[in-house]
């Protein structure tokens, strides 16, 4: 390091490359050098191949000009080979810029890969609420719930023989989709309420994400699933659903999809949600209240699960653990949490179901 | 004057042949290489100096488009020529 190599040293290192003895080299070295600087003194440039370029200067106070050769200057800065000369941006700090450059530049790279990663995890359930939801109708609402529990039924718990193997297999697929959508939604929601105030960045990215999603999930929830549905449920269960499936496909699978779009970017996941989450246990520490909360956003709305369930459930204050309640759709009683009339109507709802077990 | 020049110059010069001169000139330029990457400088008696500089990265304005690089860190190798080259050319 900035020590000054002599003759001696470089002839010594030129012997041990070569294995020339150490006076060839000297020699060498000499006659080279007094060979350039003849052809200099005579006003020619020399240029020797690896090493670079003597030529003599024009200019009196520099007489003689030195240009490296491209490999030679490349080798010399290898070190330096992964930096690249780069423009700034205008608003960048210098200083920041130039410490930081390398951990920034990682760090942009984290983010990128977090946002594919929000993005993948986002995209996944939407376009499954969407599959889901394309399945709704307003009118028919109950009847679809019905039918995704029997669907849901005939998969698990009992093990009905089917005689087309084909159709049991896209019933398996539709369940399938359904089925891992639960927990995710369910944690989305929760998610969301807990960090309503994250960045715009992450809010726009969610949003072009649930477009992108609905986009997906219209092109593969009104094509696909609907014709497997029909077929399905016609050859399973014919005599019940004939005249339902009918009247989905026929009149409403338009207005379906317009509704659909319109109350997803406000509603998707809870929609979703009540449409699949069919059921909930009743525990020591899970109360109707707190079902409430995750399903609809507001402790309130405890008393649409009550009135969903009332056959079964007698004093809200004296459920038994291990009750198994339904879950109602938000649209059913039209539960908006936003909304302060909706939460009006379930507080007086509340004293009504409470009235009979005041006295 | 280029390298096949300088060789065959160099073999008639020393009386060896231009294979061994040719070998001799690649060790010379590995050797000035290594040393150069360790930033030592190369001093020839006679002819002059190669003087490595490392300088650090820095930012350049282009005055005209008023754009700014960041320039990496590099080092430059240097040749000065000794005073005996000087006289030798101004003659």
């Amino acid at each position: 390091m900035n020590a000054i190599i002599n003759l001696q040293q470089l002839s010594e290192q030129i012997s041990a490359l070569t294995g020339a003895s150490n006076s060839t080299a000297e020699l060498f070295i000499k006659e080279l050098f007094a060979t350039i600087s003849e052809a200099l003194s005579k006003g020619e440039s020399v240029s020797i191949k690896g090493l670079g370029t003597f030529q003599v200067s024009e200019y009196p106070e520099k007489t003689v000009l030195f240009a490296p050769d491209n490999d030679l200057a490349e080798s010399i800065n290898l070190p330096f080979s992964c930096f690249e000369a780069v423009e700034l941006q205008d608003d960048i700090d210098f200083e920041e810029n130039i410490e930081d450059k390398s951990s920034s530049e990682i760090e942009i790279n984290s983010t990128l890969i977090n946002v594919a990663e929000d993005s993948y995890e986002n995209d996944q359930p939407i376009s499954e609420a969407e599959v889901v939801s394309s399945n709704i109708d307003s009118t028919k609402e109950e009847i679809i719930t019905e039918e995704t529990t029997q669907e849901v039924e005939q998969n698990y718990p009992e093990e009905h023989i089917e005689n087309d193997i084909s159709d049991e297999d896209s019933i398996d697929e539709t369940a399938d989709i359904e089925a891992p959508s639960l927990e995710d939604i369910a944690d989305q929601n929760t998610d969301e309420s807990i960090c309503e105030g994250g960045g715009s960045k992450r809010r726009i990215w969610y949003i072009a994400m649930l477009l992108l999603g609905l986009i997906i999930g219209y092109v593969i929830g009104t094509i696909y699933p609907y014709q497997k549905f029909v077929e399905t449920i016609t050859t399973t269960q014919p005599s019940q659903n004939i005249i339902e499936c009918d009247s989905i496909v026929g009149s409403k699978q338009d207005s379906v999809q317009v509704i659909a779009i319109d109350s997803l970017i406000t509603d998707t996941i809870s929609m979703s949600v009540t449409q699949t989450q069919i059921t909930d246990t009743v525990s020591t520490n899970r109360f109707l209240t707190t079902m409430s909360r995750e399903y609809f956003g507001e402790m309130i709305f405890w008393v649409y699960i009550y009135e969903e369930n009332k056959e079964i459930l007698g004093n809200p204050n004296r459920i038994r653990p291990g009750t198994v309640v339904k879950i109602p759709s938000a649209e059913k009683y039209n539960i908006n949490r936003n909304d302060s009339a909706s939460l009006a109507i379930a507080k007086l709802k509340a004293m009504e179901i409470y009235a009979p077990y005041e006295k | 004057m280029d390298t096949k020049q300088i060789v065959t110059t160099l073999s008639k010069k020393i009386g060896r042949e231009s294979k061994d001169i040719n070998s001799l000139l690649e060790a010379l330029i590995s050797t000035i290489k290594d040393n150069s990457s360790n930033l030592d400088s190369i001093a020839v008696p006679g002819f002059g100096k190669f003087i490595t500089i490392k300088e650090d990265e820095k930012i350049i304005t282009d005055l005209s488009s008023g754009k700014r690089l960041l320039l990496p860190p590099q080092i430059i190798l240097n040749f000065e020529p000794s005073g005996v080259l000087r006289k030798k050319i101004s003659e």
